[in-house]
């Protein structure tokens, strides 16, 4: 047997992973063989060399590791409680969307029985049929709209106790409810992001806030008024309380970490060990 | 990551005398259940070896605590993640060899480091310990002596030094050093080989000294009777 495969093979002895076979002829060479069983003797030394001079970590090591431990919890405490507004702003996309798909639904499930296929929105008279589906809000006109509420930034219904028909083709995303009452007037439903509030409730809530504007068209008039609604379903609600009892459980674990961490400095302080920034 | 209001769940803890007896896989469950106490008992028995194994692989004892300590914080939060599929000491020296190759990724990466190292390019240079004929008087002590096993390590190449310092070190099996390591098995054998002769190579010039193998059961035998310490 060659030295150098000999060698190897007293690597693998030194492990107990030698075949049986492959060890006998180990034995015989190295029984020949002065330098290899030198060679084994070094890695044995090695060996013993490396186990007895393993360094040791500081005195102080484990405090460290506490106080480091209990930052990186409370980083990550602190983190799983932010405020809505700070979070994913590809998570309120989805909600916002998916709150405003709910109120839609909604919409047309309050109106289903009084819903009207798409015919022909009545149109103001002097009001042209294009002003009314481009999408944009218009000042009210005759009749006025109630102060202090902004119109909707959709193609609003407009409706007159005394109409004309047009052939006006509604948007197809926006789904509208007709609803008249015993007194002759009519109620127009559509569905649309209240401006203005969308804003003020996409911090806390689970679902962007919906605007329901209501005309209400009578014989003196137009008027409009803006119905907010939150467009939070139940699983939405559910999901807000379950949050907030997480941010509960959450806040009384920061809390905990904060004690102990004061316990721990005030431990390293009377221990004269000097501070370490991490 | 893991929550922390898991931890203010009540559980019963078992006392420390309990914990010791607690083997790691017990204890890391107890862990996963939310009982700091058992994770206290964790850091006790790894926080030497992974600080001596990451101050091996990288020879600042400042970073090797940070790496040793960023190890054990990983183990606790990402806790719920081990499965009993593997020994845990297999399982957080995996941890342990992620952040260390990370960590020398970014040295590598940064060609203005000084080295300490005066032969950067041939690692086959044998230590210069002092010679004793020179001063018979003069014995190698045990500091000196762990300074010269650490400059003869750091000198195998970091792709030998890892299984090489798992398998003489903390006495990982083969397969155990596969799955930390990821490499096959044949490599790892072929690495734990050559890393072994290149040791000897560098320390052979330390074994012709009479007074070291004196030192060497020296530092055995206070080994020993620290290890008996800790057992009561």
């Amino acid at each position: 047997m060659f030295c150098r495969r000999a060698r190897s093979w007293i690597s693998l002895a030194l492990d107990g992973l030698l075949p049986p076979d492959r060890t006998v002829a180990l034995t015989e060479h190295l029984e020949r063989c002065a330098a290899c069983r030198e060679y084994r003797e070094e890695l044995r030394l090695g060996h013993r060399l490396l186990a007895a001079t393993r360094p040791q970590p500081a005195d102080n090591f484990s405090w460290r590791l506490q106080l480091k431990l209990n930052q990186t919890l409370r980083e990550g405490a602190r983190a799983a409680t932010l405020p809505w507004r700070q979070t994913e702003r590809l998570g309120m996309r989805w909600w916002g969307a998916a709150g405003f798909a709910a109120a839609a639904g909604l919409a047309v499930i309050l109106g289903a029985e009084r819903f009207i296929p798409p015919a022909m929105p009545v149109l103001r008279p002097g009001v042209p049929a294009s002003e009314l589906t481009d999408g944009r809000t218009r000042p009210a006109v005759a009749g006025g709209e109630m102060p202090g509420t902004a119109l909707p930034q959709t193609t609003p219904l407009v409706e007159l106790a005394s109409a004309l028909p047009h052939t006006v083709e509604p948007p197809r995303d926006n789904p509208r409810v007709r609803d008249t009452a015993d007194d002759g007037s009519r109620t127009s439903f559509s569905a649309a992001p209240a401006s203005g509030l969308l804003t003020r409730s996409s911090a806390g809530a689970t679902g962007r806030a919906v605007g329901l504007w209501e005309q209400r068209s009578t014989a003196s008039g137009l008027l409009s008024r803006e119905v907010v609604w939150s467009g939070r379903s139940l699983d939405d609600l559910r999901t807000i309380n379950r949050l907030r009892e997480e941010n509960q459980r959450l806040r009384l674990a920061l809390t905990a970490a904060q004690r102990d961490n004061s316990l721990l400095k005030a431990q390293l302080d009377s221990s004269g060990v000097p501070p370490q920034d991490h | 990551m893991r929550l922390v209001a898991d931890e203010i769940r009540p559980q019963p803890e078992a006392g420390p005398a309990v914990l010791k007896e607690l083997r790691d896989e017990e204890l890391i469950a107890r862990v996963q259940q939310g009982q700091r106490r058992a994770f206290d008992e964790l850091v006790r028995r790894y926080q030497g070896r992974l600080f001596s194994f990451t101050l091996r692989m990288v020879h600042d004892p400042v970073e090797a605590e940070e790496l040793a300590q960023d190890t054990l914080i990983r183990a606790y939060v990402h806790a719920d993640k081990y499965r009993e599929i593997a020994r845990f000491s297999t399982w957080i020296f995996t941890i342990a060899t992620n952040l260390v190759r990370n960590r020398v990724r970014q040295k590598k990466r940064r060609p203005l480091q000084l080295s300490l190292n005066p032969h950067p390019d041939d690692d086959e240079i044998p230590l210069d310990p002092p010679d004793p004929r020179a001063d018979p008087s003069r014995r190698i002590e045990g500091a000196e002596l762990g300074s010269l096993i650490s400059l003869a390590t750091s000198r195998i190449p970091e792709r030998y030094r890892i299984p090489f310092l798992l398998r003489e070190v903390e006495e990982l099996s083969y397969e155990e050093i596969q799955q930390v390591t990821g490499l096959k098995l044949g490599t790892v054998r072929s690495r734990i080989n050559r890393a072994r002769t290149r040791f000897r190579k560098l320390i052979k010039p330390l074994l012709k000294d009479e007074s070291l193998l004196a030192e060497l059961e020296r530092l055995e035998a206070r080994l020993n009777e620290e290890t008996i310490e800790d057992d009561d």
